[in-house]
């Protein structure tokens, strides 16, 4: 088995992270200015490197933060923190979220579950406590496994497959059966076997999987907030308003999806206002689904693409840059153009 | 004060009570079907030009949309006649002088329509346009329909202009608390196809088409498995009027053993369905409702997993189905209905026996129930008794034990991370972990 990430990566080094973490902040400033959320408290998995709290804290000025890490590295986590108001809650995230006592709930939370692993029923429980008791304008964040093939049982070669025994099957399994959207789903055989989302499309129908079942939890919950107009109080059904819909390679296809919880006019608030600039889906439920996986770059290549900019046009652009003798696909160029801003500049260090 | 000269008790109805009491009696999702029933009507009454098609629905549709502000249903399904909705199709169950429906419909009581908006909405705009006929819309404001004075039950029309496109729009806005919620969770979405899939599968089969939020409900076939050892029971007979349809048979791979816990996605197949004038009533029903521990018959139990049964009720008049106003439950008390339920009894006691038969040469069975071809249920016609597979008992009759230990949940992860299955119980674990060292290291 192998070792915790942050064993293996610098969790600082890895730029498709880092432009995805630049795009989640960069919604999250905006609900900053519209909002105000400098009093939310920062919920995540820091593990050693804390790159997202120290932003929580930079870009939102957030100062009450928990990190949850496992018992067995939860002392040099402790060693590792960059704020003192990071306090590291030692155990299990599900454990540590069902300890969370009424105080813990009744603050909103920015929650960033960023796990390194799989969906599994531990994550889907921990999804689930938190859907069911964080308060209205918090905004929760899970970043998942999403290979397909991190979910397909192994069956012999030659066995058609039922469909708990495909990759949709098991996802499905886990979060409950009105996750499918109708266009993943499967053709069926005479026989009664089913097909597979396939490889490429499967982080998309995972985070689509993922965000429904979030906003169905919330939706059957049947919570309410008392929203106060004037000298009238009404109960207004809490909600979930996806804002977040990313894929990256890691290794392997991570997806990050994730919302705000809202009720009454903040729905529009977060939806138009915060989420105005998100591109969405044709029946408007969901951000839709963007691919980060920008190639490794040579400096020169970068500083050679960043003399084209700025530019209005992405086809322009792309026309400059290859004027400029970069030997890029055009796929790569566009994606350039489009997160340039975000991408990150190594020079920085975490001090 | 209450008048006691006439000696009479007062027993009018009240708006209110079809406006908040019996719509708590129905789903949304059925609600929504109410209004899909009609299309389907709609489409039967016209069917006469495409008869003798084997896709006779073929041409017409109906297509919902909805979302957290609105609702609509639209078909080209024919549309009602002006007159027909001045004296009937808005009146509060059907008047014992309306005309003679549809044969074979699924339309019955005169309530799903305003039912449906009632329970949706406090606004609705419902425009239709029959061949030959007038174009009208019909505009519903729930609250001021209310406030109306107690005697004033009707509602005012607008004559539109035509479209020409002969079929009826149902709008419902300012939906009610609750349901715009539901409408915006988009699991309601992908539910509500899968079950118009499930419960219209019959009339899709036939060429009809619903689309909802722009999504084409996809035909669902209901297959029963067939071998030489095995083929589904089929019985077929006439009662009251209705001629009934009974076929049952296995769905899937029988259970060699009963798992610890099932999600619903995993058994949404087994059971009993009930299915009058091809609409889909009860659907894998594993209650009182069918067979299972009605009058002493045994509890629907995991050990029955795999197994589908099916009774077709039809009748040109629909009133003599044993369905309840909405068309999700069955009239327990009818006698057409308990008349099935002593055949559909018989067929569940078959298998139920040979689930346990099984149990003494699982390898003989498993063999027996293998290489099997798909039978549509619809057109299964030759009467039998549910064949299955005729076991000896194993020689030696083999004892089981339980075997317990625990291990660490790291480990359990480890596992299912390596198998890519992550939906596997700890049983599942222990069992292929026990097989695997049975066929590795003796070869079995």
């Amino acid at each position: 088995m192998t070792g915790p990430s942050f064993e293996r990566i610098d969790y600082q080094l890895r730029y498709n992270k880092h432009i995805e973490r630049k795009l989640v902040f960069d919604v999250l400033s905006r609900a900053q200015q519209l909002i105000g959320i400098q009093g939310h408290r920062y919920l995540g998995f820091g593990s050693m490197w804390f790159s997202d709290f120290r932003l929580a804290h930079r870009v939102l000025g957030l100062h009450e933060m928990a990190s949850m890490e496992r018992e067995k590295h939860a002392a040099r986590a402790e060693f590792n923190r960059p704020y003192r108001s990071i306090e590291v809650k030692s155990g299990f995230s599900t454990d540590t979220l069902r300890n969370f006592n009424a105080k813990d709930w009744s603050r909103p939370l920015i929650a960033w579950l960023d796990y390194d692993g799989c969906l599994e029923s531990y994550v889907v429980k921990d999804l689930e406590i938190l859907l069911s008791n964080c308060a209205s304008s918090s905004v929760v964040i899970v970043t998942l496994n999403a290979a397909r093939g991190s979910y397909r049982p192994k069956v012999p070669s030659t066995a058609p497959r039922a469909r708990i025994n495909t990759a949709l099957g098991q996802v499905e399994s886990l979060l409950g059966g009105g996750v499918v959207p109708p266009r993943f789903e499967p053709t069926v055989t005479a026989g009664g076997m089913h097909g597979d989302v396939n490889q490429l499309d499967f982080p998309e129908f995972m985070a689509e999987a993922l965000l429904s079942f979030m906003s169905h939890k919330l939706a059957a919950s049947g919570r309410q907030v008392e929203i106060v107009h004037g000298a009238e109080t009404q109960s207004r059904p809490l909600c979930f308003v996806p804002l977040f819909n990313f894929c990256h390679k890691d290794g392997v296809d991570m997806v990050t999806i994730g919302g705000a919880i809202t009720a009454g006019e903040g729905e529009d608030l977060w939806r138009n206002k915060v989420g105005g600039d998100i591109k969405r889906t044709e029946d408007g439920l969901f951000p839709r689904h963007q691919r980060l996986d920008i190639a490794p770059l040579t400096l020169k290549e970068k500083l050679t693409l960043d003399a084209c900019l700025p530019h209005s046009g992405e086809d322009e652009f792309i026309q400059q840059a290859k004027n400029s003798g970069l030997q890029l696909q055009d796929q790569e160029l566009s994606k350039y153009w489009l997160y340039h801003q975000y991408f990150p500049v190594y020079f920085e260090t975490p001090l | 004060m209450a008048d006691r000269s006439d000696k009479k008790i007062h027993a009018n109805p009240t708006k209110d009570f079809f406006v908040k009491m019996i719509t708590r009696d129905i789903d949304l999702e059925d609600c929504i079907f109410d209004l899909l029933d009609n299309a389907v009507d709609g489409a039967r009454r016209n069917v006469h030009t495409l008869a003798g098609s084997d896709k006779p629905l073929m041409g017409f549709e109906a297509s919902i949309t909805f979302s957290k502000d609105r609702f609509e249903i639209v078909d080209n399904c024919g549309g009602i006649r002006l007159s027909d909705a001045i004296d009937y199709a808005f009146h509060f169950g059907r008047r014992p002088d309306s005309p003679a429906d549809v044969e074979g419909g699924i339309g019955l009581y005169g309530i799903g329509m305003k039912r449906a908006i009632f329970k949706i909405g406090q606004s609705a705009k419902v425009t239709s346009e029959a061949t030959n006929d007038a174009c009208f819309t019909v505009s519903v404001d729930v609250a001021a329909w209310e406030a109306k004075n107690d005697d004033d039950w009707d509602f005012e029309y607008e004559d539109c202009v035509s479209s020409k496109a002969y079929g009826t729009a149902i709008e419902i806005s300012t939906l009610n608390p609750g349901i715009d919620t539901r409408f915006g969770d988009p699991t309601f979405l992908n539910d509500l196809i899968k079950l118009i899939a499930r419960d219209y599968a019959f009339f899709i089969d036939k060429g009809f088409v619903v689309n909802v939020c722009g999504n084409r409900v996809p035909s669902f076939q209901y297959w029963l498995r067939s071998n030489a050892a095995l083929e589904p029971a089929f019985e077929e007979y006439e009662d009251d009027g209705v001629k009934v349809r009974i076929v049952a048979g296995l769905v899937d791979d029988l259970p060699d053993d009963i798992p610890e816990e099932l999600s619903p996605e995993k058994v949404d197949r087994f059971g009993w369905y009930v299915v009058c004038n091809d609409r889909v009533v009860l659907a894998a029903d594993k209650t009182d409702r069918t067979v299972w521990g009605e009058d002493g018959f045994k509890v629907w139990h995991p050990q029955y997993n795999g197994f589908a049964g099916f009774v077709f009720f039809h009748a040109d008049d629909q009133r003599l189905l044993p369905w309840t106003t909405t068309k999700r439950e069955v009239d327990g008390s009818s006698p057409l209905y308990r008349r099935a339920l002593a055949k559909m009894k018989l067929i569940t006691s078959d298998f139920s026996a040979y689930t346990n038969r099984r149990k003494g040469n699982l390898e003989a069975a498993r063999e027996a129930e293998r290489g099997v071809t798909q039978i549509d249920v619809y057109h299964v016609e030759k009467p039998q008794a549910l064949k299955l597979p005729t076991l000896t008992q194993a020689t030696a009759k083999i004892e089981y034990v339980n075997i317990i230990y625990k291990r660490s949940l790291p480990e359990i992860a480890e596992i299912r991370d390596h198998l890519g299955n992550r939906t596997m119980s700890y049983k599942e674990i222990g069992v292929y972990t026990f097989d695997y060292f049975m066929k590795m290291e003796l070869g079995k």
